[in-house]
């Protein structure tokens, strides 16, 4: 990126501008525009000389830090041809594109996209691919623009580079100007030996890597994994369309921030910030991890529609980490992909909406007491049950109801038959809940079907416990 | 008309054909052969929205859709239960052969049924959608109806005896009545057309 420190800075492509860096002899020129340049403004000028050539010359100190974010954000876009990104300052960029070749349409594609987009978003750019990073990060900075994809090739490609583009120590590169050699193609002219005798075996090394003949690991830069963004709302407001609006734009960034690192989110976090109170906390949970600003702002709605909010709200915060190797939804032969996301997005609306314990499923459990032989699960794969159980109404009453029953007659429901019974459970001697029952069904005049016991610990104690259904 | 001529018409329904009596929806049968004999459908209605009316709740409702959800459920499709009177007793569904991985209830409050309900019944998840809804307004049935529509499954709201509602849009609108050993079903509404108003089964 031969003007990043201009970009960095917002510096219009066509201006007469130039940013300084301080040194030993006062301000210097570190980068000059392309006018500037034609201009005749060169780097490692005084800022001054500068001036006197052009007195219209605008002057911009660097920004460093401008610059390393500046460059975050292209490591960000670049991410998506590649995940093997190394940035290195001042302003390169290394991809490591060999995988994504394919799936670009080959390098020439790829170039072309590349420097399509780096264009539309006002980026000067030089590319060079090459099979080594090393020949490539030096040809790129050099300014020349190649693809070659046989390392045969790369030698041919490096002639006329200054041999100070290795990044040669001092002493090495003063000795190298000792010896008359100023140039890359000068030093492979010479013998191997004579070479890391002469001047260090550092300089073989660099060479060698240059050409792939020598390992040259790069470390691959990371993408933060966390997103977390402010908003200021324009004025403080307990309206929930208006907070809906304001989150919408932070969730939107969210996902464009996932999907610049192929990331998929399980949860967001958004705080309410109040004036003077505590921030409200609302925890936006999915139980498929994914990147769909819509469906978030949908549970989010619905969490606000459930909450009362304590006092106008002046700001939300938005915060998530990505997860980057979730797998994506499976299917199976009865539930395509896209119908199991479809479900776990209901499940993740009515959860929202209604509160996580309004959903369950039921599960049967190992004991014999009625009350115990099932309990609520929350809603997934569930652990698959015997089926070997004895005849069990299909309605269980939350709590047994007293009936008053005499003689085969209860008070309001008439004459009873009994039809089945009696079956004793007789359990749970290891907590409070111990009891001892005879379980009988019986048919009521209306047709019904219950399920009835008599507690053998109390005195006419009947009991209606459920109702087949 | 030919033969080949019905059946090339049928096949890409180019022509809208006013014996509304073969509808090309199907339905997955009841288990009951009486019952799947009265429907147009041969069973609850794809697509739809069933209401079932019962004089008291534990008539036998629940195992008049038994055949029917054990069906579903086998396909691997949901079963949801929308705030039911009482608690769906897992050892009995077991036992009846539901797999209860696909078997969801949901407790909510009564303004919430019919919202939950139709959030539902529009997935293609779903294969029965139940409700209790205490009650449920001529809108709210008629938008029940087209989140089946969508969806593509089963829709069935539960009245008991006292309430007030009704669900004119339903496809499909049943009385049950207790009648010694047997349940009788009257079909008050069928969409295209009832073969017999009134069918006794013991369930």
């Amino acid at each position: 990126m031969p003007f990043l420190a201009l970009e960095a800075l917002s510096v219009d492509a066509g201006e007469h501008a130039v940013v300084t860096e301080p040194s030993r002899r006062g301000e210097i020129v570190y980068k000059a525009s392309e006018n500037a340049r034609s201009a005749g403004i060169g780097p490692g000028m005084q800022v001054n000389a500068a001036l006197a050539i052009c007195g219209k010359t605008r002057v911009f100190p660097r920004d460093p830090d401008a610059e390393r974010a500046l460059l975050r954000r292209l490591h960000r876009w670049a991410s998506r041809f590649t995940p093997t990104v190394t940035t290195r300052p001042p302003a390169t960029l290394l991809f490591e594109i060999s995988a994504s070749l394919r799936l670009f349409g080959g390098a020439g594609a790829l170039c072309y996209r590349l420097r399509r987009e780096l264009d539309q978003s006002g980026h000067c750019c030089h590319l060079a691919i090459t099979p080594t990073p090393g020949a490539s990060s030096l040809l790129a900075s050099a300014g020349r623009e190649v693809l070659i994809m046989d390392r045969a090739d790369l030698r041919a490609s490096m002639h006329g580079l200054p041999s100070r583009s290795l990044g040669l120590t001092d002493e090495t590169l003063r000795r190298l100007r000792a010896a008359g050699i100023s140039f890359l193609e000068e030093l492979w002219r010479l013998p191997r030996h004579d070479l890391a005798r002469r001047f260090g075996p550092e300089v073989v090394r660099k060479l060698d890597q240059i050409l792939g003949m020598h390992p040259d690991p790069r470390r691959t830069d990371t993408l933060p994994a966390r997103f977390e963004r402010r908003c200021e709302l324009e004025a403080e407001t307990v309206e929930t369309g208006f907070i809906l609006h304001a989150a919408r734009l932070l969730l939107e960034q969210f996902t464009g921030f996932l999907a610049a690192g192929n990331a998929v989110a399980g949860d967001v976090l958004v705080l309410l910030e109040h004036a003077g109170k505590t921030a409200t906390r609302i925890e936006v949970r999915t139980r498929l991890p994914m990147r769909d600003a819509v469906q978030w702002e949908r549970l989010l709605e619905e969490h606000l529609g459930r909450r009362e909010l304590q006092a106008p709200v002046t700001g939300i915060l938005l915060s998530g980490s990505a997860c980057r190797d979730a797998a994506p939804a499976r299917g199976d032969l009865f539930q395509s992909p896209d119908i199991v996301r479809d479900w776990s997005y209901v499940l993740d609306e009515l959860e929202a909406r209604l509160g996580k314990t309004c959903l369950w499923m039921p599960e049967v459990a190992a004991d014999h007491r009625p009350e115990f032989a099932w309990q609520p699960s929350p809603p997934g794969p569930g652990r698959p049950a015997a089926s070997a159980y004895p005849d069990r109404p299909l309605w269980l009453l939350p709590e047994p109801r007293q009936l008053n029953y005499k003689a085969g007659h209860v008070s309001d429901s008439g004459q009873i038959n009994i039809v089945d019974g009696p079956e004793r459970i007789e359990s749970g001697w290891w907590d409070d809940n111990e009891y001892c029952r005879d379980y009988y069904i019986a048919v009521c005049p209306r047709g019904r079907r219950l399920w009835i016991f008599q507690d053998l610990k109390q005195e006419s104690g009947w009991y209606l416990h459920g109702l087949f259904g | 008309m030919k033969a080949e001529l019905r059946g090339l018409l049928s096949k890409h329904h180019l022509v809208w054909q006013g014996n509304a009596g073969q509808r090309r929806e199907g339905g997955v049968s009841t288990g009951f052969a009486g019952l799947d004999q009265a429907l147009p459908t041969r069973g609850w209605p794809w697509g739809a929205l069933t209401e079932i009316a019962v004089p008291y709740w534990g008539l036998g409702e629940l195992r008049l859709l038994l055949p029917a959800m054990v069906d579903l459920n086998r396909q691997k499709r949901q079963i949801v239960w929308v705030a039911p009177p009482y608690l769906p007793y897992a050892p009995a569904l077991t036992r009846a052969g539901l797999d209860l991985q696909y078997v969801l209830v949901v407790d909510t409050q009564p303004g919430n049924v019919s919202w939950a309900m139709e959030r539902l019944s529009s997935t293609r998840s779903c294969g029965m959608v139940l409700a209790w809804p205490a009650h449920l307004s001529e809108v709210e049935a008629r938008r029940l109806q087209l989140a089946a529509e969508t969806g593509g499954g089963i829709g069935i709201v539960m009245r008991a005896g006292g309430a007030k509602w009704r669900a004119p849009a339903a496809a499909l609108r049943l009385e049950i009545e207790p009648r010694d050993e047997e349940i009788e079903i009257n079909i008050l509404k069928s969409r295209g057309g009832c073969r017999r108003p009134r069918v006794s089964i013991t369930v």
